[in-house]
């Protein structure tokens, strides 16, 4: 669950906050890369890994290239989020949209 | 008619689990089911071993120059081996490559590439003989001429798909977390290069490119200021992008695309503008025909489709008009109708850019097409002149000129087995090797028909096979260019094939006609012409007994 201290980041000019952007902008394109028919839950709660969700390791890998490259050029922020793969389950930032988000969140806020 | 997908498999030293989707995802024709091969099993999939090396239509091995070659992983190292070692295990990969496709038939073999924004040895990069940008030039230029006149492979070019803009080059996350090289841009763009070269080897390459005349072949409206007023040409930079837009189409037609003009406007004027303003690059004989009235454009352009025996589904159409545009793409959704820059200084990039005219094979007969249609025209003018059909065809001094298949002939017999719809009895495809390997059996002929007349050579335009299995003799092939209807042509292909079954012994030919949507030419000339008689299940027969006469006005050269 998002930590109740903290608050998505509006984007100027636009009422979606930067690590909502970043996040959706990266789903988008790793959808656009998986096989026919699938879909990704953009759903908060909804789980992004299989069996439940559909990103398999490969997906998952091209999630992380592409959010990594939309938080780079989005605001220079380097997001670790390799390191986040190796993370035990409780702690993934990958169990579902909203605890990638709000992860994406923490690190564009440190990095600022 | 809908087709079977092709089944596909790509050959990579690196994960392809995305150009794999990308390929299954592209709705365009021709479908495609792909699989990858096992990853990094290069070597042994080309030699034949492993799971999935065999029962493919079509090949992709695409590989990073340092997984497959080691001398160059030695150059990215400062550790080159002589340049003469690092070609010797060029020529070794190219070896397989040809071995694997002698099997396997079409094989797309993309150059190798390295991230545009590795600068190498820099300003040394190209020139030192140590440089990985000297060394892989080396390399693919090796790779090319080994490959090149391979039948069946075809060579692509990665480069373009590196470094052609946003989401390209090389993506170092990737590689090292996942063994993927590339940003997923370049994968797009080698999806879309793959279902390019497949649509031209499958024969699905556009023919005829029509084109609307004012605000697009010329700047202006012709009707209203006369030819004189026309930009184009001239000290004028808008005059100068019409110049340089005309010489790319006539740089297309050269390569085999017909040209046709459909226009709103009056046709004397508009014939007046092309044969008498000095800067003109396109004259009137340049285009097979034309539709130029102020008739609905659609309606102009399936007329002038019909005219020139080709289908919708070969024509691009190029106009400046937005809602003309919208109107063809909705009345015939199966020409192509491209989005089209608002500056004539774009059009002819434009132009250049599309990819609807790509050819797998570049024949004489392509390069000849553009004057065979203009024949073509002088043909039915000679023949509105004359009485009688059959003082039209004596006055046409035909000549038709049949030989085995060989390999001389192999490349353009393929390419007009691939691409003829309408006079095609079974509407076989087959890629070269296929077919070299089909006539391999002594049962089996396989013959190509040359067609000249008093107007030109319209080239290779007629295939026939036959197999014969004691008195029956199965024609298997039946196959003629449209260019060439209408002359008898058809009496002679069956003449000579006949004339062989009956000399191998054959008591009857028997010929399955195997319908689809463009093919019902061939059931009329069965019908009407072939002196053959319908039996069940859209089997023709004629009977061997005498040797079936060739029409008076052809003069036969062959078979040898």
């Amino acid at each position: 669950m998002n930590p109740p201290e903290l608050r998505p980041q509006p984007v100027e000019g636009s009422d979606e906050s930067l690590e909502s952007r970043c996040v959706t902008a990266a789903l988008d394109e790793t959808e656009s890369l998986l096989p026919p028919g699938s879909r990704i839950n953009r759903e908060p709660g909804a789980p992004l890994l299989v069996p439940e969700g559909v990103l398999d390791s490969f997906g998952i890998l091209n999630l992380v290239a592409a959010l990594e490259r939309e938080a780079d050029s989005a605001a220079g922020v380097h997001l670790g989020l390799v390191e986040a793969l190796a993370l035990p389950e409780e702690e993934s930032p990958f169990r579902s949209v909203g605890d990638l988000e709000a992860w994406v969140r923490r690190r564009l806020e440190g990095g600022r | 008619m809908e087709r079977s997908p092709l089944r596909g498999l790509v050959i990579s030293d690196f994960h392809v689990g995305t150009l794999v989707n990308l390929l299954v995802r592209d709705e365009e024709e021709p479908r495609v089911e792909v699989s990858a091969a096992p990853f990094g099993q290069v070597f042994p999939t080309l030699m034949g071993e492993g799971p999935g090396s065999v029962g493919h239509d079509f090949a992709l091995v695409w590989t990073r120059p340092e997984g497959v070659i080691s001398g160059y992983a030695g150059v990215l190292e400062m550790q080159a081996p002589p340049l003469e070692s690092i070609l010797t295990e060029v020529d070794d990969f190219v070896a397989r490559v040809v071995a694997f496709a002698e099997r396997t038939g079409t094989v797309l073999v993309p150059t190798w590439a390295r991230d545009p924004e590795d600068r190498g040895f820099g300003l040394l990069d190209l020139t030192h003989p140590e440089a990985p940008g000297h060394i892989l030039r080396a390399m693919n230029t090796r790779l090319l001429e080994g490959l090149s006149e391979v039948p069946g492979v075809h060579v692509l070019d990665a480069e373009r798909w590196v470094s052609g803009g946003d989401d390209r080059g090389s993506d170092p996350r990737l590689w090292h977390m996942a063994k993927v090289p590339w940003r997923p841009g370049v994968y797009r763009a080698a999806a879309g290069e793959v279902k390019v070269a497949l649509r031209a080897m499958t024969g699905r390459s556009r023919k005829l490119l029509v084109l609307d005349l004012d605000d697009t072949l010329w700047g202006g409206i012709v009707g209203e200021t006369g030819w004189e007023g026309l930009r184009l040409g001239g000290h004028d930079p808008v005059g100068e992008a019409y110049l340089s837009f005309q010489r790319a189409i006539r740089a297309l037609s050269r390569r085999g695309v017909v040209l046709g003009i459909v226009s709103k406007n009056e046709e004397r004027t508009a014939l007046e503008a092309l044969r008498s303003h000095p800067e003109m690059v396109l004259r009137e004989e340049d285009f097979a025909g034309w539709r130029i009235n102020w008739e609905d454009k659609a309606g102009n352009l399936l007329e002038l489709v019909r005219e020139l025996n080709l289908g919708l589904d070969s024509v691009v159409f190029i106009d400046d008009n937005p809602v003309e545009r919208g109107r063809v793409r909705e009345a015939l959704p199966e020409v192509v109708v491209p989005d089209w820059p608002a500056d004539p200084l774009l059009y002819a990039a434009a132009l250049r850019g599309l990819h609807w005219f790509d050819q797998s094979r570049l024949s004489e007969e392509d390069r000849a097409r553009a004057q065979s249609y203009s024949a073509e025209r002088a043909r039915r003018a000679l023949r509105s002149d004359v009485g009688s059909m059959a003082d039209w065809l004596d006055r046409l001094e035909l000549t038709v000129e049949a030989a085995l298949l060989d390999p001389s002939t192999l490349p353009r017999a393929t390419q007009l087995l691939n691409r003829t719809n309408q006079m095609n009895l079974s509407t076989r495809r087959l890629s070269e090797s296929e077919m070299t390997a089909w006539c391999e059996v002594p049962a089996r002929r396989f013959w190509t028909f040359r067609v000249r007349d008093r107007f030109g050579d319209a080239g290779l335009t007629g295939l026939a096979s036959i197999e014969v299995e004691g008195e029956r003799a199965r024609l298997v092939d039946f196959v003629l260019s449209c260019r060439v209807f209408g002359r008898q042509v058809e009496e002679v292909m069956l003449a000579v094939a006949a004339e062989e079954a009956r000399a191998r012994g054959g008591y009857v030919l028997e010929a399955a006609y195997l319908p689809t949507e463009r093919n019902a030419p061939c059931l009329t000339f069965l019908r009407e012409r072939s002196g053959m008689k319908e039996g069940e299940a859209g089997v023709y027969r004629l009977k061997l007994d005498d040797p079936i006469a060739i029409p008076a006005h052809v003069k036969l050269v062959g078979p040898a």
